[in-house]
Formats: C-alpha cells, structure tokens, sequence
C-alpha cells in the first residue's frame, strides 16, 4: 500500500430538499483514499455515509445540491457534465449497491448486463467478445457453470449470486476504486462470507483500492486497513482499524463499540446503549452533533463544533473537545448503564424460574408447491418446518437461530397459532392448546404473545400509542377505564410515559419496538416470542431494547423464545440455543455449549462466518466458507438436507459413510457431545 | 373513534411540536400545498351552490319560455337563449344539479358497493375470491356506454329518471372500484399490524374496521372522488346519445345535444354547458389529485 | 405458453355463457320489441302481430328463446331482427369500420403517452411537466361528443375558409367510394383522422400519468443507479433501461381500457356519422332490437377479451419473471 491519494475528497456538503427545509445530509466532509487500501466508512442509517460516498461521482437523486471537491488523481470530479462523468464512472470508479434483488435490470440477462458494462467503455469491442469477456468475469467471482448461466435472467439467481454479478460488472474495466455501499447487509451471515470473498478477488484482480461503506462493525474489523466512522453528516473519528477500535477517541465511537453484543464475548456484560437518536439534519444543532446523547457534554460541546484533530498516534483522528480524556475511558465508564426499566403494578411469574410453560413437540408445516400445465395442481410440497420440538421455560431465553429459509419464522406463527400445523401439538403449561383459529389465538392470547420484527409495519399507523397498547385489551373484553389506567402504565415502564397520544410516525424505530414490547405485554404473558425484534434498529438502538428486554424478563420471570439471524445477539441474550436449517433443529443446547463447542458442521460454519468486532481476532480467526446456497424446494428430499454444503461430507467422508447421509434424516439425538446433535458424524 | 382520548401526562416539553391528531393535520397541510386542488375546491363548491341554491334564486325557471328568442349572451340573459326562448343560464344551473346529483350518486353507490365486494374478496381469498373477480371481470368486458345505453334507455323515463341513469351507471363502474379495493385488501392483510392483532385473537370485524379500512379509506375516497369526474361525462355522454336523462328533464349533456346544430348560429348554445362540463370535471380531478397528495401513501406521485 | 392460452380460453368459455345470458335478460326486459309495432296508428292486425311475435319468438319462454339464440350463433344464425335486417351480415360490415377507429386512435394514443409521459418523468416539476400535466388533467375531463363536434367545426371552418375540403367530417368513406387501392386507403385514412384525433386525446391523458409515473419510478431504481455506475450514456440509460422497463405495464393498462375505448368509439361515430358499430348499437336499442344488441355486445366483447389475452401475452414476451405456464 502506498501513501499516494487515488481520491481526495475535500469539504464536500450534500443538502436534500425535505419537509421541512433542507437537509444537510452530508456537512463538510473531507477524507482521501490511498493505492490499494480497503477504507472502511462506518455509521448509523442517516449519517451520510452512503451519500457522501455517491455524491463522489455524481449518483445522487436529482434534487441533491453537491458542493466542496472531490479530486481523482488530481482531476477535479465536482462540477463536471453528466458526458465527463461518465466515462469515470465504471472505469475508474466503480461501485456495488447494498440491495442486489433490485440492483439488475430484471429484463436482460445478467450476461448481457456484464457485458454492457464491457462495451461502454469500449466501444471497439465487439458483441460476442464482450459476451465472452462476460462470462469470464461471471466465473471469477464464482457463478458456477458461467457460461451456461451467463444467459439466465436476474429473477433466476438467488441474492448472493446476484451480488456476485454486480461485482463482476464492476470488474470489468478495471477500476482503480471500488466503492461497496452495504454490500452484505442484506445477505445471510454464509453468503456475506462468500460476497466478501468474491469482493476480495475483484480487489486483487484490478489492484484496485475500496471504499467500504457498512453499519456492521465486524465486517470492518476484518476487511479495512483504516475505518471513518460519521455521525449526523460529519467525520467524527478517523484512523487505522487498530486505532479506532482500540483505541476509541471520541464518545460516539465507544458507544458504537460498546453497544455491540460480541459473539466472542462474556454474554453476561451488559451492552452500553447510546441513549436518544441522531439530530435531525434539517435544523442541525450549533455545536457538537452528539453533545445531546453524550454523557461527557459540557457547555463548550453544545456551544462549540469540534474540530478534527490529531490524537495520539499519527493519521488518527477524532473530532470532540475531550477526546484525551474519552481515550482513558472504557465504554462503561462513558456510558453508565442504567435499568431503563419502570415496573409499577407489575407482578412477577407466580411458578418457578425453569418451569416449562410452553412445549411443542413434533411440529410440522407444509406448504403446498404448485406446477404448471392444464391443471396446476400441487406437484410437491415444501417443509418449512419438520419435527420440531421445544420448550420454553420461566425465566430463560431460548434462542432460535438459522438462516433465511430456516423455518424459525414459521415456528413463531405456529407457536402464536397464526398458522396451522400440519402435525404436531402446543402445550401450554402441560395442556394441550387448541389448535388453530381464532378460538385458539384467543386461548393463547394471555400466555404467549409476540413482538415482530418490523416496529413501524406491526404498528397501525392510524393509531395513536394508547390506542396501540390498549388495542389486545379491547379484543379480549377489557373494560375501557382498566384498558386506560393498564395502557399508561405500561407505557411508562417502557419509558414512554409522555407520549401516549403519539402516532408512530413521530417515534423513532427504538421507540416503536418499545411500543410493540408493551403492547405485548398488555394482556400479562408468561411468555414471549420475539421475532428478530432488533433485527431493522441501529446497533445503539439494538442494544438499548435488548438491555430492556433483559430487565423486563428479570422483573417479570418471562420465558422468551428469541428468534434472529444474528449469532452475536443470540449469544448475549440466550440461555439455552437451537440452531435450525431447512426446516430442522439441527443442534440444541446451553448457549456456551453450542457456541464454545459447536458439534455440528452447519453450526460451526455459521459461527465461523460471522465477522468479530476486533481486527486482531477476527483476522486471526479460522473461517470456514460455505459453499453453495441453501436449497429451496428443489433441495434432497432424502437424507441429511445439509449434505449438498456439507464441508465433512464433501471433503473427509468416505464413500461408506457418505451413504448413511444420503439414506438417513438425522435424528436430534445426544452423541457424545454433552448436547443432542441432528449429524450422523459431529465432531 | 370511541377509544379513550389521549391525554397529556409526563413532562410538558416531552411531546414536540405535532400535537395528537397530527396525521390528518398533516393531510390538510399536504392538500393545500396543492394549489391548484385548493383552487378547484372553491371553484366546485362554488359551482355546487350555484346550480343547487342560484338555480331557485334566478328570475328564469329552466321550464318557462322568455318572451327572448335567440338573443346572445346579454345582462338579462347571461348565456343567451334558445331559439323558443328558454333562458340558457338557468337551465345549464338546471342541467349542472342534475349532472352533479347523478355523479354524485354514481360515485357514492359504486363507491360503497365496489368497496364491500372488494373487501371481501380480498380479504376471504380462494374460491370465494375467484368466483367474485370473475363477475368483476365480466362486467368490464362489455362497453360501459352500451350496456347503459340498453338499460337506462328503455328504462328510465318520467320524473325519477335521473335516479335511475345514476343507478344504472354505478352499476357499470362499481367493479373498478371492486378490483382497487381488492388489490388494497391483499396487502394490507399481509401488514404485520394485522398479523398482531390476530395474535391477540382478533375477530375479521375488528380486523377489517380497525385496521384495514382505516389505513384503506384514503385511496378509497380519491377513486370515489375521481369517479365523480367520470361519472360526470359518462352520463353527459349517455345522455348525448338520448339515453340518459329525458326531456322536460335537463342534464349538460343533453343540452349539448339539443344545440349541437346551432354551433354556427348561436353558439353560446353550445359553448356553455359544454364548458361547465369541463369545468366541473377539471375541478373534480384537480381535487382528487391533492386528496392523492394528502391521504394515498400507497402513491408515490407527489409534487415538491 | 400454450396451456396458459388454452387455459385462459377455456376460462373464457363460462364467462361468454354467463354473460351473455344475463344480458340477454336484461335486453329482454328492457323494453317490448314489438311496443313500436303495437302503437302504430291505424294499429296493425292481430294476424300480422302474432306472426311477428312468432318470428321473434316471443312466444317462448325466455330460457328457451337464449337457448335457441346460443345455439343459433354456434351455427352462424344470428338471431331475427325486429327491422328485418340480416344482423350477422351487417355487423360484419361495420365491425372493420369502428375497430379500424379504435385501433387507430389505440396506437396514437399509445405513442402519445409514451413521448408526453417520458418528457414528463424526465423533465418532472419543469414548465413543460406542469404544461402536459394540466394538458393531461384536461384531456381527462373532456366530453369526447363536446371535443368532437368542436372539431369537426373547426374542421368546417377550415375548409370553408380554404375553399377546399381539406378535412373530411362526415362518414367513414366518401359514398360513392373512389376506384382503385391507392385512393381507397387514402379516403379512409382522410375519414380517420378528426375522429382518431378525439379518441387518443380523450385516452391518451391516463396512459401518458401511468407512464409518467412509471418512469419515474424506474429512473429512482437501484438498477437504473447501477446502469449510470456503470458509465452508460444519458441516453443508454433512459431508451434501454429506463423506457423498456417502464413499458411493460403499459401493455396490460391499455388492454384493461380497450372496453372504455370502444364506448368512446360509439360516441365519437355519432358526430361524425359513421355507418360503425356505434350506429348500429343505437338504432338496436331504440327499435329493442334484442338479437341486435346481443349480436353486438358479444363481437365486441370477444374483441376486448382478445385483446386482452395479446396484452397478457406481450407482458410474458416482454418480461422474463413471467412465466406463462
């Protein structure tokens, strides 16, 4: 890695027409980008980063007004027409978006699209040798069997791939940066592994250096050679990975640190959330953006913008009046954590912590898959879920994890009765459930109640908070005076006593799922299913439900069923953890069981992908990367569904033992592990 | 909504500047952003009063010959009169209530019954779905000017038959709002909002009256509102082919009609109500469009 | 492909049973065919109307009466006429008349709304927007039968003032029609004119907001961002990604208001007095002519019905996630 800057951004603003006056969604940004180095660009939704990032060369919506310079090799990208920028853009500057199910054109073919990137650059070149130079790059970011798929519509690829191949068009004319806007966030933890993978290749491949713009920490951690963390449109802490991470110097950059569940971490730590949410960048505040969230803020922060300066080590800095004194500190001790937790009236669990209270056993759910031909009748059916059991307990968090495809979704609705098994039962507290309809929701109402992923989506927005929280009271036949009086102090134990005549528009994401926590505890649970509840919050805001979800659990002697993708999450809040695959548990146990001593090749690959907050461990880690994707229905319909990406069955089985898994479905049984394991060879 | 009222509690500076309610304050701020739509609002109303209270305030009764033949648009006669001296001003009042009452009806009956069949289809699926969007479907296969032109034309004849032309023609337009609805139903009833409330144990009552109507009624008010407009010219037109409203009846349309021939000679004749039919329909669209801007989330052609 | 169009014609099958059995209910009871006959002063001899009422088989029950009108028309018989015309024959020669007009004023309007809804999306919240916005608006609250007859006499006017007669206003084709192919598609193609001019303007407005809106919506796409990163031209990116994208919609819009079309046609034929569809459609309902007006709403409706199976076809042709199976 040289020293010499490739792009040189220098005070670069971009302001967006809003609501309410403009928007000032990226203030006066300066950075630069060395030969070859990865930059890591890290931030929460609405710092700027990616706006900043495509303002460089000019992709911004119409409406945005860019000022200050972006230099690329000396040449001045501001201020140039449309026709100039161009021909950069793609040649020289490359970029992948974070969404790759919309990022192709879905009537052409992905080749044709690689391809096109090919001839706009080269218009000597002709159709059949763009197209063979297509397939080429296709191959080397890894679409197996290139040539055949080349021809292939982007609806026929799953999102993996799809990234794939938008990381191929930005290989094709051998940019000297490549900027990667999110590029995994919306893939599964074992193809981020392999989109990283492929993205590592087009940088060697073309030499060129990265700007990698992402809001997950760990992926930092293990890619960049230096990281930019923004808040609120500002550059507040730059530096090399070790520095920043290491050695934090401004109080935005602990919080972020600090407020990160760690998958290789004590769970038991508490996570430091940052309390309050960003400014809002239509009227930003006159002096530190982060003065109002910070507990260090004095009357200098709120008065005067910082600068960036240097702190301690050469390249690294930070932009906070106190950064000397912030770098003595641990995030604990910037950010006491507090119980936000106000329970009054509420009474606890009347049984024991560790009485089972719900069970399911052997559930079953298959969708019908339809064909073609005259009829269109059912030609197979697909198993989200088969034979699944499993308890939840007073007092413990069992943590459900998987992939998308899982089925662990599935198991929620089946659980609340939103969906009907096709086989299996629910007990509640020992007694069989009424299976479906409305009667059975009813019945299941007042022990088990869910919090959805999505705040905004599972609040009507027509209703105000009040209304929200009242409304499971009102269904079930609560008198409106008790409805009332129950409403506002589960508001209030939630932190939101002020806000009962708030419609959802008005509360920021961490608040919303706040609302859904207490409506879900209206009608006095035993147990709650939490489908990714922090899954679509900010990691300050993740870490600030999470903590509340623990207190809540703590106060009531809830049993929670924790559903999430992330791995890191699940280890903080869990204790015990079942791991599923298409449509099975495919290992189960106490949490540091499974995550210290994972029996199960899926499982130890899953954790093997997940990225750690820590450059030197991640980069020291062992990572396995899985191949392939997870089937749909076309998958085996035989035997062990996980063989087809199986490392131990693809590469250390003999033929012998390759038959038992082809023959026989796993059984979730003990084998020596200390924990039931669905593999015919753990290790 | 009976549901408790919302109550200040907690500190006072807590709750920022948009107070309870704020979602349709905001409604109103986005429709009179729409200067145009707040221009054709007065301009409809205006015309409404006019045709309803000018009509039985003006010196000339639409059925009452003026010793006046043929004479142009005058102070005494504003839009002039017809060769047997009708005063054209108060029939083209005459004409606009009647045109606007049928609208009006067309637009409320296909409005509602469009709405229930599409609600229920949507929201019951299946056989049931399929069955009801088949009817749909075949309603709209026949030209709606054809099938209202056998019904209302042998049908509606003495005193109430602006009522029926109205009734005719909502049974004609009832399945566009039938599919909309529909289309509205399947996703909101795929809303995770939804999916809580039946994890509560939920009835469909409550669903369908608490969750999805509210959240469906803005899109569903701007197509009744867009209906009017069409309306408007289907029963200009139906009664321009002589199968709408009847003689000593009088509708815009069949004042068009009447005096198509005298374009040449007295063309105030024809200008005028051809021209309030323009203009009704223009201001009527103009206002769904802001109500578009205001309350359809499901659009996203708003303008800055 | 072709288990989707067998399936969707077999579909098709109880659709046409069942409504035309309705609406040959309903143009049943309408109105007595005979009502004209019956008032006729002097009035007519009983004999005479008991042959009529026999010859318009209204002495059947009503079921029987369709029954035999089905039958009728799988055979090729189209039913008796009250006024004695042969319906299948005269229908024939009208049919090419008004779908001439309606496919006419389709493509214009089609491509109408394509250039006004992509300098619209292009140019958004320019003066030219606004214009084709408002131009739009008042395109949609227009009478087509006012904007016909005030173009037709603008047309007079003109004609009048040239001193020739540079717009033909009145009829499909000049009677005695002119020898000879060349003149012969000149002629219709000069009577088309003012009367497809009506009809695109009048259809053009919603298509060309569609279309707008739809551009729009595929020029903030993630894939049109992509094709600029890529460093394709202004115009790659709005021809071939943008406006092809855009379009496929389009195809299944313009189908659903084909049915619209064809009312406007009746209209529109009307004031320029053409010997189509529309004239004969009136002249059936004011005589009560049943078989008539079964006659025409069922060719009109196979036609919509077609049409719409090509858009749906299109679509699948036109869009690669759609599999027609």
């Amino acid at each position: 890695m040289s020293e010499e800057e490739i792009l040189r951004v220098e005070d670069l603003s971009v302001r967006f027409p809003g609501e309410n006056g403009p928007v000032q969604a990226v203030r006066g940004v300066s950075w630069g980008l060395r030969e070859g180095e990865v930059l890591g660009i890290v931030g929460e939704s609405g710092s700027g980063k990616s706006t900043g990032a495509l303002a460089t060369i000019g992709l911004l919506p119409p409406g945005a007004e860019v000022s200050g310079s972006v230099r690329f090799r000396g040449r001045e990208l501001t201020g140039l027409p449309e026709r100039e920028l161009s021909r950069v853009r793609g040649a020289s500057v490359a970029i992948v978006f974070q969404d790759p199910l919309s990022s192709l054109n879905p009537v052409y073919s992905v080749g044709y699209q690689v391809a096109e990137a090919v001839r706009a650059h080269d218009p000597e070149i002709s159709k059949a040798d763009a197209f063979a130079r297509a397939v080429e790059l296709l191959d080397l970011v890894g679409i197996p069997d290139a040539a055949a798929r080349a021809g292939d519509y982007p609806h026929e690829f799953s999102g993996g791939m799809r990234q794939r191949v938008v990381i191929a068009i930005t290989m094709a004319n051998n940019p000297d940066v490549i900027i990667a806007d999110e590029p995994t966030t919306a893939l599964d933890v074992t193809i981020q592994a392999q989109v990283l993978a492929a993205l590592r290749t087009a940088r060697e491949k073309t030499g060129a250096a990265a700007v990698l713009i992402t809001h997950d920490l760990g992926v930092v951690a293990g890619q960049a050679d230096r990281v930019m963390v923004m808040y609120a449109g500002k550059v507040v802490e730059l530096g090399t990975v070790e520095d920043v991470f290491y050695r934090p110097s401004m109080p935005y950059t602990v919080g972020l640190l600090g407020s990160l569940p760690r998958l290789d971490a004590d769970a038991g730590a508490r996570l430091t959330p940052i309390a309050g949410t960003p400014p809002a960048l239509d009227r930003p505040p006159a002096g530190c953006a982060f003065a109002a969230r910070c507990p260090l803020a004095r009357d200098v922060c709120r008065e005067r913008e910082p600068e960036l300066a240097q702190v301690g080590e050469e390249g690294h800095v930070a932009a906070c009046h106190f950064s000397a004194e912030v770098r003595e500190r641990s995030a604990e001790e910037v950010f006491v954590p507090v119980s936000s937790v106000r329970l009054a009236g509420h009474e606890a669990q009347d049984v024991p912590p560790g009485t089972p209270l719900v069970t399911a056993e052997g559930l079953v759910k298959d969708y019908p898959v339809r064909g073609g031909g005259l009829l269109r009748g059912p030609v197979a059916v697909r198993h989200a879920v088969a034979e699944v059991s499993l308890e939840l307990a007073a007092g413990r968090t069992l943590g459900l994890v998987g992939e998308s495809g899982s089925g662990k979704s599935t198991i929620g609705k089946l659980l609340m009765a939103l969906e009907e098994p096709t086989a299996g039962t629910v007990l509640l507290g020992g007694a069989p459930a009424v299976t479906g309809g409305r009667r059975g929701r009813r019945g299941r109402a007042r022990e088990l109640q869910m919090v959805f992923q999505d705040p905004m989506g599972s609040l009507n927005p027509r209703m105000n908070a009040l209304d929200l929280i009242a409304e499971p009271l009102r269904v079930n036949g609560v008198g409106r005076r008790e409805r009332r009086e129950r409403s506002l102090e589960l508001l209030a134990s939630v932190g939101l006593g002020g806000y009962a005549g708030r419609y959802p528009h008005e509360f920021s994401g961490g608040q919303r799922q706040r609302i859904g926590i207490a409506r879900s505890l209206a009608l006095r649970p035993r147990a709650l299913i939490l489908d990714e509840p922090v899954s679509s919050l900010d990691v300050s805001v993740q870490a600030d439900v999470i903590n509340l979800l623990r207190d809540l659990q703590d106060a009531l002697g809830l049993s929670y069923l924790f559903i999430a993708h992330d791995l890191s999450v699940v280890r903080h809040i869990s204790d015990r953890v079942a791991v599923m695959y298409l449509g099975r548990i495919v290992e189960t146990g106490e949490r540091d069981d499974v995550f210290d001593r994972p029996a199960h090749p899926y499982t130890r690959a899953l954790i093997s992908a997940v990225p750690v907050p820590d450059p030197r461990a991640e980069r020291a880690r062992e990572h396995t990367v899985l191949r392939g994707e997870i089937p749909g229905a076309s998958g085996p319909t035989t035997g062990c569904r996980f063989r087809g990406r199986c490392p131990v069955f693809l590469d250390r089985l003999g033929e012998a033992e390759r038959a038992v898994c082809r023959e026989r479905v796993p059984a979730l049984t003990e084998r020596g592990q200390g924990h039931p394991v669905a593999c015919h060879h753990p290790s | 909504m009976d549901i408790l009222a919302p109550v200040p509690t907690g500190a006072p500076g807590e709750v920022k500047q948009e107070a309870p309610g704020a979602p349709y304050r905001l409604m109103v701020r986005r429709f009179l952003r729409h200067r145009l739509a707040t221009v054709s609002l007065v301009v409809f109303t205006c015309l409404v009063l006019l045709a309803f209270v000018g009509g039985s305030l003006w010196h000339y009764s639409y059925d009452v010959f003026t010793p006046d033949n043929s004479v142009p648009p005058s102070l005494e006669h504003p839009f002039g009169t017809d060769a047997t001296g009708y005063d054209l001003f108060a029939q083209v009042l005459r004409g606009t209530q009647r045109s606007i009452e049928i609208a009006l009806l067309v637009a409320g009956v296909s409005g509602a019954f469009g709405s229930v069949w599409g609600a229920v289809a949507g929201l019951y699926g299946g056989r049931i779905d399929t069955v009801m969007m088949r009817i749909v479907d075949l309603v709209l296969i026949f030209p709606a000017i054809a099938v209202a032109a056998v019904l209302a034309g042998n049908v509606a004849h003495g005193e109430q038959s602006w009522a029926l032309v109205g009734l005719v023609l909502a049974a004609l337009t009832w399945p566009y709002v039938a599919r909309l609805v529909r289309g509205l139903v399947l996703s909101l009833r795929e809303r995770e909002y939804v999916a809580a409330a039946r994890s509560f144990g939920a009835s469909i009552p409550h669903i369908i009256f608490r969750h999805i109507l509210p959240n469906a009624m803005g899109t569903i008010i701007v197509t009744v509102t867009v209906n009017v407009a069409v309306a408007i010219l289907a029963e200009t037109a139906l009664s321009f082919i002589g199968f709408g409203v009847q003689p000593p009846d009088t509708s815009l349309g069949l004042l068009v009609s009447q005096n198509q021939t005298a374009i040449t000679t007295r063309p105030w004749l024809f200008y005028f109500p051809g021209l309030f039919i323009v203009l009704i329909a223009l201001s009527v669209n103009f206002i769904g469009d802001g109500l578009r801007d205001a309350l359809d989330t499901t659009q996203s052609g708003r303008r800055a | 492909m072709f288990a989707y169009i067998v399936r969707r014609l077999l579909h098709t099958v109880p659709v046409v049973i069942v409504g035309s059995f309705a609406t040959f209910l309903m143009v049943s009871a309408a109105g007595d065919p005979l009502g004209d006959l019956k008032a006729k002063q002097p009035p007519v001899s009983p004999a005479v109307l008991a042959a009529e009422t026999h010859r318009l088989r209204l002495d059947e029950p009503l079921h029987l009466r369709y029954w035999h009108w089905l039958s009728g028309i799988v055979r090729g018989d189209w039913g008796p006429s009250v006024s004695r015309i042969d319906i299948g024959h005269e229908i024939g020669q009208r049919v090419l008349v008004s779908v001439r007009l309606v496919a006419f004023a389709m493509i214009v309007a089609v491509l109408l709304a394509l250039v006004v809804g992509l300098v619209s999306a292009v140019r958004r919240y320019s003066v030219i927007d606004y214009g084709f916005t408002f131009l739009g608006f008042l395109m949609l609250s227009m009478p087509a039968f006012w904007l016909a007859i005030l173009l037709k006499q603008q047309a007079i006017d003109v004609n009048d003032a040239v001193g020739v007669s540079l717009f033909y206003t009145v009829g499909d084709s000049s009677i005695p029609a002119p020898t000879g192919f060349a003149d012969t598609v000149r002629d219709v193609l000069g009577h088309l004119v003012l009367p497809t001019i009506v009809l695109a303007m009048t259809a053009f407005a919603p298509w060309s907001r569609y279309v707008r809106s739809s551009i729009i919506e595929v020029l903030q796409s993630d894939y049109v961002r992509l094709a600029r990163a890529k460093g394709l031209g202004r115009r790659t990116v709005l021809v071939r990604h943008a406006l092809r994208t855009a379009l496929i919609p389009l195809t299944t819009v313009v189908g659903l208001d084909l049915a619209v079309l064809f009312s406007g046609a009746v209209v529109t034929e009307t004031v320029f007095q053409w010997r189509g569809m529309g004239s004969f459609l009136l002249t059936a309902v004011r005589e009560r002519d049943v078989y008539a007006v079964m006659g025409w709403l069922l060719v009109v409706s196979l036609i919509v019905i077609l049409f719409n199976l090509i858009a749906d076809l299109l679509y699948a042709v036109l869009d690669p996630r759609i599999r027609l199976a």
